[in-house]
């Protein structure tokens, strides 16, 4: 049996916003983090995110005049929405001492 | 927007490809959207935040230069041009130290007295002179531009650390047992003087902050100046490293020279900065070891005058190496 990887606070915040509003960009999730995840850091987080598997982006068309790099939209894959899963459920059950029927 | 341009550079010259794409591509996009879609008054704070998120992306990053691999042709390149110019550099410095009355009077066997006495000294004095032809050894390869930074950097911190430990240890260390060597049978061996001490030994000596007479000798100001002088000689493989690379990065017509003329032109820049330096701390009565300074505030003012000068792009297939 595999070791559950691991996901730290930072992750689980994005994977959970993410599950939330299906696709973000970096600065809409610093916006909708209420100052928990800092703009200098989360785009190297996504970045990490992204090498792990947990996440899958694509750039977003650029609007009809706009100039610059097109933005890059994030949405959680299978695996993170799984282990986000498989972590709450640990925690559940470290909570309730093994015992689903004290939830 | 100039600014997210110019971050952008900056992250290709710097980062690899993927971390590019992954990472700060999307941290300049969003940066890039904000400053377009904010009202005129907003512009200059948003332009602050995004080039502040920058930079600390860019801090948080840096670990990753380091960790670039280097490529084996380039390493072993850049090896062998140092290990062949401290032989003979620091050979030809030796040839003095062995010529020397004090060292003829001695009996001590040639072999030892260059091994412990001369050679050490020599390389440390030429070490970081072959710092030159080692930015070339690496400005030279075919290597992604990022990964020739990445080396120079390497480059940078091994020999300010190869600059201390030689300096500050081994160099004190095989002098001090030359010494002992020496030391005909009977006589006291003569215990080390400032030259022989370790860094260390000097930082904690306990003479070092009693009072210092400027224009006199003094035990303190010696230490002082002993120290500063290590310091100095430490910083500048650094420095060199980076005034090439400046150079080779700022080509006008006649600049940079060859690195072999260039060499010999910083050499004679820093050691008669280093004269001029001493001269003014005796006339100016500057606390001992200040004058060791000036060759590194001429390099470093040269280096900076010559990023001023507009770049001569010549790789126009890779702005990103210029």
């Amino acid at each position: 049996m595999s070791d559950l990887p691991r996901l730290s606070n930072t992750e689980r915040l994005i994977i959970e916003l993410l599950m939330d509003h299906q696709e973000l960009f970096g600065l809409r999730l610093v916006e909708l983090s209420d100052g928990r995840l800092k703009r200098g850091t989360v785009y190297v987080t996504l970045g990490r995110m992204q090498e792990k598997g947990y996440l899958e982006s694509r750039q977003e068309p650029l609007p009809p005049g706009g100039i610059g790099l097109p933005r890059r939209l994030y949405r959680p894959t299978g695996l993170a929405m799984r282990i986000l899963a498989a972590w709450k459920a640990a925690e559940q059950i470290y909570i309730t001492g093994g015992n689903p029927q004290e939830a | 927007m100039a600014l997210t341009s110019r971050a952008l550079a900056f992250a290709s010259r710097w980062f690899d490809d993927a971390t590019v794409r992954h990472t700060l591509e999307p941290l300049i996009a969003d940066w890039q959207r904000e400053w377009h879609t904010a009202p005129p008054s907003r512009r200059a704070w948003t332009s602050v935040r995004g080039a502040a998120a920058f930079a600390c992306a860019v801090v948080v990053l840096s670990p990753r230069i380091l960790l670039t691999p280097t490529p084996r042709a380039i390493g072993s390149r850049v090896m062998t041009r140092i290990a062949l110019f401290c032989l003979i550099v620091g050979g030809l410095l030796s040839i003095p130290i062995l010529r020397s009355p004090d060292t003829r009077w001695v009996d001590t066997p040639l072999p030892v007295t260059l091994l412990l006495l001369a050679l050490p000294v020599g390389i440390v004095m030429a070490f970081p002179f072959a710092m030159v032809i080692a930015v070339d050894a690496i400005r030279r390869s075919d290597a992604a531009a990022n990964v020739e930074r990445a080396t120079v950097v390497k480059l940078a911190i091994a020999a300010t650390l190869f600059m201390v430990l030689m300096q500050g240890v081994i160099a004190p260390f095989a002098n001090q047992r030359w010494r002992e060597l020496s030391t005909p049978p009977g006589w006291t061996t003569p215990p080390p003087s400032f030259g022989e001490s370790s860094t260390w030994a000097l930082l904690t000596h306990p003479e070092r902050h009693t009072a210092m007479v400027p224009r006199n000798y003094t035990r303190a100001g010696e230490i002082r100046r002993q120290l500063m002088s290590r310091m100095v000689m430490s910083i500048v493989p650094a420095l060199f490293v980076w005034l090439r690379w400046t150079a080779l990065s700022h080509r006008r017509r006649f600049w940079p020279p060859p690195a072999g003329l260039m060499t010999v032109l910083v050499a004679v820049m820093f050691f008669g900065t280093a004269v001029l330096g001493f001269r003014l701390e005796y006339l100016f009565l500057l606390s001992p070891g200040t004058g060791a300074w000036l060759p590194v505030a001429v390099a470093l003012l040269f280096g900076v005058a010559q990023q001023c000068v507009e770049p001569r792009r010549l790789d126009q297939a890779n702005p990103a190496k210029t």
